[in-house]
C-alpha cells in the first residue's frame, strides 16, 4: 500500500466532490471547496464545541441539582458516541453514494492508472473521513470537557479512539456496498429487459427505505437502550462492540473493555480487507450492453392514460418515465414518498390517525415538488436534444410536467384509498381527499415547473441534485406555504370537526384556490420556458 | 432572377465574456451546396453552427436559413434543419430505437413513416442488431450514427454537421459521404465542419476557413490551392492558419 498515492486519490476525490456540490463561484463557496479548509474547519469546530462543553461542564458539575441529571445523560452519550458516529457516517456515505450520478460514479480513470485496489480504498476512506469530519469534531468536542468535569474522561478517550476507528468501518462497508451494487447493476444490465429495470428500481427503493428504518433515531435509541442496560444481546452485534467496550470501562470492567476494543480493532482490519477484496474483484466495471427487448421495432400507439398529450409531449413524458425507472440516480426520487411515509409513521402515535391526512398532503407536496423541480435538471447536458428539435415552450412544459403529475397522482390515489380503507371512511370523503390530492399534485407540479424554469440547472456532477440551490432553498419552503394556503379552508374544517356542509364548502373553496394557483404557476412557467428555450444554457 | 441563398449570415459577431468567438463574419451558401467549415479548435466553427440553429443568439448581424430567421423563428428553423452536434449527448437510458422514435415524435412524423425511416437508418448504419440495446453501451461511432439518423429522420432541407464524422468506421464514413452527396444533388444544403481535410476535399466544392473568429479564406478548393500555394487542402489549411511549424513541434515532442 502506498500512502502517498492514497492521499493524492483522497485529495482528488475530495476536490471533485466539493466542486461538484457548489454551483456558483462566490468567495464563501470557493473557500469551502478547498480540502484543507475542511480540515481547519473541523479543528475549529472541535475547539469551539469543546469551549461550549467547557462552559456547560464547569457550571453543571457545580450545581447540586443539575449534576445528578446530566451525569447519566453524559455517560449514555459517551457510550452511544462510537456507534452513533459509525451510523452517521454510514448513512451520510450512502446518501452520497445514492445521489451520485451514474456518469460520475464510474471511476474509470483510476482503472488505467498505476493504482492498486488498497491504495484506492484507503484514498476513498480518507476522502469520506475528511468530507464529513465536522460531524465527529462537533460530537467529540462537546463531550470532551463535559467528560473532564464529570470524571469520565478516560471513557471519553476510549470512545473517541473507537469512534475514529468506527469511521473506518463505515467507510469500508460503503466500499463493499459500492462494489456489490456495481456487480448487482452489471448483472441486471447483462440480463437487461424491462423486468430487470423494474426489479432494480424496487431493490433500490427497498435499500433506501430499509436503511432509513435501521438508522431512524427512535429505532436506534432502542438498540442503544439495550446496550446501556448492561450490554444485553449487543455483544454479538460487531458494529456495537465499540459502545460495549466504553460501557464496560464505565463500570470498571477493564478486561472486558479491552477485549471488546481489541475485537473492534480486528473488525476494522477485517472490513478493510473485505473492502479491498471486493474492490479488487470488481475493479473494472463490467461492460454493459442492455437489451430492452428482442422484438422487432413497431411504433407504439399513444397510451389511453396519456391521451391528452400530443405526440411531442407524449415523447418527452415517455422518455422521462423510462428515465425514472432506468436511471440509478432517479431511484431516490422514486423512494421519496416511502421515505416520508416511514418517517411520519415511525414518528407518530397510532391514536392520531386522522392527522395522517394532513401528512398525506405534506408527503404529496414534497414528493411532487421534488420530482417536478428535478425534472428539468435531470436532463443534464442532454438538454441540448430538446433545443435542437422543433419543440414549443408549451410542449416542453406539458411534456415535462406529466411525469411528476402522473407519479404524484398515483401516490395520491394509493395513499388516500388505503387511508380510507384502514380508517373505514365514507366513500364520499375518500373522493374529496382524492380530488384535493390530485389538485394539489397539479398545483405543485406547475409550481415546480415555474421554479425549475426560473432557476434552470443542467450541471452534471458527482452528486447532482438536479436543481439549483436557489430553486431548492426557495422552492421547498414556498411550496409548503402554497400548499398550506390552498388547502387551509378544507383542512381547517376537518381539523376543527365542523359539519359536513362546512367541510364540503371548505373543500370547494380549496379546490378553486388550488386550481387557480396551478394555472397561474403554469402560465408563469410557460413564460419562463420561452425565455429559457431561446438560447442553450451556459451561454453568456 | 437570382435564387436566394439557402443560408445567409451577414456580419455575425459573438462575444463570450471577453473572448470574441466570431468577428463580423459573413457566409452565403447556395441551395444544394456542400460547404466545408474548417478551422482549428476554438476558431468559432461550433458557435457559428449553433447560431444558425438558433441555439445561440448573435450579438450583431442577421441570418436567414431557408428564409427563416433563427433568432426570431427558432422552431421553424429546427423543423427544417437537421443538426448533428460535435459531441452527441443522447439519452443513455434509452435504446437506439427508442431515441429515434422519440425524435420522430418531436418532428411529428406519422407512425408508418417513422417505422420506415427508423428501419432504413438502422439497416444503413448496421445498427439493426444493437437497435434495442441501451445507448449507454454504444461506442462513440454508434452514438454518432444514431445522432446522424436523428438529424436525417425528418428529411431536412438543411443539414448542419459539427465534426459529425468523428468516430465513424470506414464503411459508415463512406455511407455518410455518399449520403451527403446524394442529399446535395436532391437540393439539401449541407454545412459541415471537420478536421479530416481529405473528407472535405473529397466532397466539398467550397470551403470556409475560420481562424480566431475571422474568415481567413473562402471559396472553391482549387482556387484556394492556387492562392495559398498548396497541393492539398491540408497544406493550404496549414499555410493559412500559420500551423506550418508542425515539423518543429514533432521534433521537440520526440526529442529524447
Amino acid at each position: 500500500m502506498n500512502f502517498f498515492k492514497a492521499w493524492r486519490i483522497a485529495q482528488i476525490l475530495l476536490i471533485s466532490q466539493l466542486r461538484a456540490s457548489a454551483t456558483s463561484r462566490t468567495s464563501m463557496r470557493s473557500l469551502i471547496r478547498r480540502p484543507m479548509v475542511l480540515v481547519v474547519l473541523a479543528i475549529g469546530l472541535f475547539l469551539g464545541s469543546d469551549a461550549l462543553g467547557y462552559f456547560f461542564g464547569y457550571n453543571f458539575s457545580r450545581s447540586p441539582t443539575v449534576a445528578p441529571i446530566v451525569k447519566p445523560l453524559l455517560t449514555g452519550a459517551i457510550i452511544t458516541l462510537p456507534a452513533l458516529i459509525l451510523a452517521i457516517f454510514l448513512v451520510l456515505g450512502l446518501v452520497l453514494e445514492v445521489s451520485g450520478s451514474s456518469q460520475a460514479a464510474a471511476s474509470d480513470t483510476i482503472n488505467w492508472l498505476p493504482v492498486s485496489a488498497d491504495d484506492y480504498v484507503l484514498g476513498s476512506i480518507l476522502m469520506l473521513v475528511t468530507y464529513y469530519s465536522i460531524v465527529p469534531s462537533i460530537l467529540l468536542g462537546v463531550t470532551m470537557s463535559l467528560s473532564y468535569f464529570f470524571g469520565v474522561l478516560q471513557a471519553w478517550e476510549l470512545a473517541a479512539a473507537l469512534s475514529i476507528l468506527g469511521v473506518l468501518v463505515s467507510s469500508s462497508v460503503l466500499e463493499i456496498i459500492r462494489a456489490v451494487l456495481n456487480r448487482f447493476s452489471s448483472t441486471f444490465y447483462k440480463r437487461g429487459g424491462r423486468g430487470a429495470f423494474a426489479v432494480r428500481a424496487i431493490f433500490g427503493v427497498l435499500v433506501i427505505v430499509i436503511l432509513q428504518i435501521l438508522f431512524y433515531p427512535t429505532f436506534y435509541e432502542r438498540i442503544i437502550g439495550t446496550i446501556t442496560a448492561k450490554f444485553g444481546p449487543a455483544w454479538f452485534i460487531p458494529v456495537l462492540w465499540s459502545s460495549v467496550s466504553v460501557a464496560a470501562l464505565l463500570t470498571d470492567e477493564v478486561v472486558l473493555a479491552l477485549s471488546f476494543a481489541f475485537l473492534f480493532i480486528l473488525l476494522v482490519g477485517v472490513m478493510f480487507y473485505f473492502a479491498v477484496a471486493a474492490r479488487t474483484k470488481y475493479w473494472v466495471p463490467m461492460p454493459a450492453a442492455v437489451r430492452i427487448t428482442s422484438a422487432a421495432y413497431s411504433p407504439r400507439s399513444g397510451s389511453p392514460l396519456l391521451g391528452f398529450l400530443n405526440a411531442s409531449q407524449l415523447a418527452i413524458t415517455r422518455k422521462d418515465l423510462r428515465g425514472l425507472v432506468r436511471r440509478r440516480e432517479m431511484v431516490r426520487l422514486l423512494s421519496l414518498p416511502f421515505v416520508f411515509l416511514v418517517s411520519i409513521y415511525l414518528g407518530m402515535s397510532r391514536s392520531g390517525f386522522g392527522g395522517l391526512y394532513i401528512f398525506g398532503f405534506f408527503i404529496l407536496t414534497m414528493t411532487t415538488l421534488f420530482i417536478s423541480l428535478a425534472e428539468l435538471g435531470s436532463e443534464g447536458k442532454s438538454i441540448l436534444n430538446l433545443y435542437q428539435f422543433p419543440l414549443t415552450a408549451k410542449d416542453f412544459i406539458i411534456g415535462k410536467a406529466a411525469t411528476p403529475a402522473i407519479f404524484g397522482s398515483i401516490f395520491a390515489l394509493a395513499f388516500f384509498i388505503a387511508a380510507g380503507v384502514l380508517d373505514s371512511l365514507f366513500p364520499t370523503f375518500v373522493v374529496m381527499l382524492l380530488v384535493a390530492g390530485v389538485a394539489l399534485v397539479l398545483e405543485m407540479t406547475a409550481f415546480g415547473m415555474m421554479m425549475g424554469t426560473k432557476f434552470p440547472y443542467f450541471a452534471e456532477s458527482t452528486r447532482s441534485s438536479f436543481m439549483s440551490q436557489s430553486a431548492g432553498l426557495i422552492g421547498f419552503p414556498l411550496g409548503l406555504v402554497v400548499m398550506g394556503s390552498s388547502l387551509a379552508p378544507f383542512l381547517f374544517t376537518l381539523v376543527t370537526g365542523m359539519s359536513s356542509f362546512y367541510v364540503t364548502l371548505g373543500f370547494a373553496v380549496s379546490i378553486v384556490i388550488t386550481l387557480v394557483l396551478a394555472f397561474v404557476f403554469y402560465a408563469l412557467a410557460l413564460g419562463q420556458a420561452r425565455k429559457m428555450l431561446s438560447q442553450i444554457p451556459g451561454i453568456d | 432572377m437570382a435564387v436566394a441563398p439557402s443560408i445567409e449570415a451577414l456580419n455575425i459577431t459573438k462575444d463570450f465574456a471577453s473572448v470574441r468567438a466570431l468577428n463580423s463574419i459573413s457566409v452565403s451558401i447556395e441551395k444544394g451546396e456542400i460547404r466545408g467549415l474548417l478551422g482549428a479548435n476554438g476558431s468559432g466553427k461550433s458557435t457559428f453552427m449553433k447560431i444558425l440553429m438558433g441555439l445561440v443568439k448573435p450579438d450583431q448581424g442577421t441570418i436567414t436559413v431557408d428564409g427563416f430567421d433563427p433568432v426570431k423563428e427558432p422552431i421553424a428553423v429546427r423543423g427544417i434543419v437537421g443538426y448533428v452536434p460535435e459531441t452527441p449527448r443522447l439519452y443513455d437510458y434509452l435504446s437506439g430505437i427508442e431515441y429515434l422514435d422519440f425524435v420522430a415524435d418531436l418532428y411529428g412524423l406519422p407512425r408508418d413513416v417513422k417505422k420506415e425511416r427508423i428501419d432504413e437508418f438502422l439497416t444503413a448504419f448496421g445498427l439493426r442488431e444493437q437497435g434495442n440495446d441501451l445507448i449507454s453501451g454504444y461506442s462513440l461511432g454508434m452514438k454518432q450514427k444514431i445522432a446522424l439518423s436523428a438529424a436525417l429522420i425528418n428529411r431536412p432541407k438543411v443539414l448542419i454537421m459539427d465534426e459529425a464524422l468523428n468516430g465513424l468506421d470506414p464503411r459508415s464514413a463512406k455511407i455518410v459521404k455518399d449520403t451527403l452527396i446524394k442529399l446535395s444533388s436532391g437540393g439539401v444544403t449541407v454545412l459541415f465542419s471537420t478536421h479530416v481535410l481529405e473528407i472535405a476535399e473529397a466532397i466539398c466544392k467550397n470551403v470556409t476557413i475560420l481562424d480566431h473568429g475571422n474568415i481567413i479564406a473562402e471559396g472553391p478548393i482549387d482556387q484556394l490551392k492556387k492562392r495559398a500555394g498548396g497541393s492539398t487542402l491540408e497544406s493550404v489549411f496549414l499555410n493559412l492558419t500559420g500551423s506550418s511549424d508542425v515539423r518543429a513541434v514533432v521534433e521537440e515532442l520526440t526529442a529524447s
